[in-house]
Parts: C-alpha cells; sequence; structure tokens
C-alpha cells in the first residue's frame, strides 16, 4: 500500500519530523542534564542512583514534552521531576533497608578527563567532602543549597521547587549556608 | 638510619606542604554556592546515562497515527 501525496502531507502536520525532535530534546540534555545528575548524585551520594534517576528523569521529561507548556523555564521543570525522583529513591531505599558500599561506588565510577594527578585527587577529595557535610544536613537544607548553587535558578523558582515563598527561601539559605559551613569545617569523625 | 630519618622527614613535610596547600584551595571559595558550582563543574556525567536514554527513547511506542493511513483515515 502506497501513501498518496495527500495523506503524506496530513501526516506531516500531525506528527512532528522526528529529527528535529530529537535534535530539540538533544539540546535540551545537553544543556540540562549536568545540573540534573550532579544534584541527584550530592542528594542521593550514590553514582549508580544518581544515573538512573537522571536517565528517568529525561525519559520522562521526553515523553511529557509535548504537553509542556513553558510556565515554568525547562530547568525548574526539570529540576522538580529530579527532587521528586530522589525523595522516592530515599523512600525505597529506606524501606528496603538497602546498605552498599556507595560511597565508595561514588569515587570509582566518576572518569575525570584531567590529566594532573594531583588535580584529580584534590577535586576526588573536595567531592567526598562537600558529599559528606551535605549528607550531615537536612533534605530542606541540601536541596536549597543545590538549587542555590545553580546560577540558572531565580529566588522566586527556588520557592516554587520548594514550595514556600522568596524570603522564607531566602531565610532558610542563610541558615543552610551556616549548617553547611559549620559541618565543613568540623566534619563529623 | 640517618638516611631513613632525613627521608622521613622529607615525607613529612611533604605531606603536611601539600595539606596546605588543598586547605587554601577549599578556602579560595567565596560563598557556599561558589564552592559546590565548582564541584558541580568538576563533576561530569558519565556516557552511560546518554547511551540509556538513547536506548529507552528507541524503545518509546511510536506515535499510531501511522494506523489510520493503514486502515484508512475515513471510515
Amino acid at each position: 500500500m502506497t501513501e498518496t501525496a495527500e495523506t503524506c502531507s496530513a501526516r506531516k502536520e500531525e506528527e512532528p519530523p522526528p529529527i528535529a525532535e530529537c535534535a530539540d530534546f538533544a539540546a535540551i540534555y545537553d544543556g540540562h542534564s549536568r545540573a540534573i545528575y550532579y544534584l541527584a548524585l550530592r542528594y542521593l551520594g550514590d553514582a549508580a542512583q544518581a544515573e538512573d534517576v537522571a536517565h528517568d528523569v529525561f525519559l520522562k521529561a521526553y515523553r511529557n514534552l509535548k504537553g509542556f507548556r513553558g510556565e515554568a523555564g525547562i530547568r525548574t521543570w526539570l529540576y522538580r521531576i529530579a527532587i521528586n525522583h530522589c525523595r522516592n529513591v530515599t523512600q525505597t531505599w529506606h524501606k528496603r533497608h538497602i546498605f552498599s558500599n556507595a560511597d565508595e561506588a561514588l569515587w570509582q565510577s566518576a572518569p575525570s578527563d584531567q590529566p594532573d594527578p594531583l588535580r584529580n585527587l584534590e577535586t576526588k577529595e573536595l567531592g567526598e567532602r562537600i558529599q559528606r557535610t551535605l549528607k550531615a544536613l537536612s533534605e530542606e537544607y541540601r536541596v536549597i543549597l543545590l538549587l542555590a548553587a545553580d546560577e540558572h535558578l531565580s529566588y522566586a523558582e527556588m520557592a516554587t521547587l520548594t514550595e514556600q515563598t522568596p524570603d522564607a527561601v531566602r531565610g532558610k539559605l542563610y541558615r543552610a549556608r551556616k549548617a553547611f559551613i559549620q559541618h565543613f569545617q568540623n566534619p563529623l569523625p | 638510619m640517618n638516611k631513613k630519618l632525613r627521608f622521613r622527614e622529607k615525607q613529612d613535610h611533604e605531606t603536611v606542604h601539600h595539606q596546605i596547600q588543598r586547605s587554601e584551595s577549599v578556602n579560595s571559595f567565596d560563598s557556599v554556592e561558589a564552592l559546590i558550582r565548582h564541584d558541580a563543574g568538576e563533576t561530569p556525567v558519565p556516557e552511560t546515562v546518554r547511551r540509556r536514554l538513547q536506548g529507552s527513547i528507541a524503545a518509546e511506542p511510536r506515535s499510531r497515527v501511522w494506523w489510520r493511513y493503514l486502515f484508512g483515515r475515513r471510515r
């Protein structure tokens, strides 16, 4: 059965060209994957779980992209999905009481393209220290610091993501910074 | 014995010097956010995420529009 010119033309109106669609989504992935992966990594402290979350977030975004009306920015939308996913993972982890060598996996799985071994070591140790510090904080402080570190987010967007007012975000961020510094400089044994 | 002591002293000195260098690099950030941003910049996304995602997207069900053309749009 061959398509007529009429049916082919009608098909193009209803179904967006797959190449353009993939190109748009590839641009979204390239532009936002690092932010989403990093948030998942530092929230969960487990590289394997962070990879799962990043994959699931972008797959969900791909499925729902056509329905995205753009009320919030793409990154805000992705962060919302990611934070919910991370919370679900955490709840599932607590339910299953799964213990893993997450810290070891974290530092083994992240490749570095830095040729300088000393620089590599410094980067790795700093990352470990940041991870331990964030882990010592409440979930609320952890999320707010990770979001605040993203220069693409405004206080208003952070407020939307954390379901509070921008003023409340500012106050909480101030306390979160203090708590971070306290734990960073005085790590638990 | 003296050689061993000198070697150990040299090692200790290098360790302390390295620690000082590291602590200075940590304290060189203006804010907690700057520190975290730096860490984020040093943390690449594993390529496995992209490959898995490509596989998952390829496995997504295609649009059902083509059914209409197989059986005819007008019934």
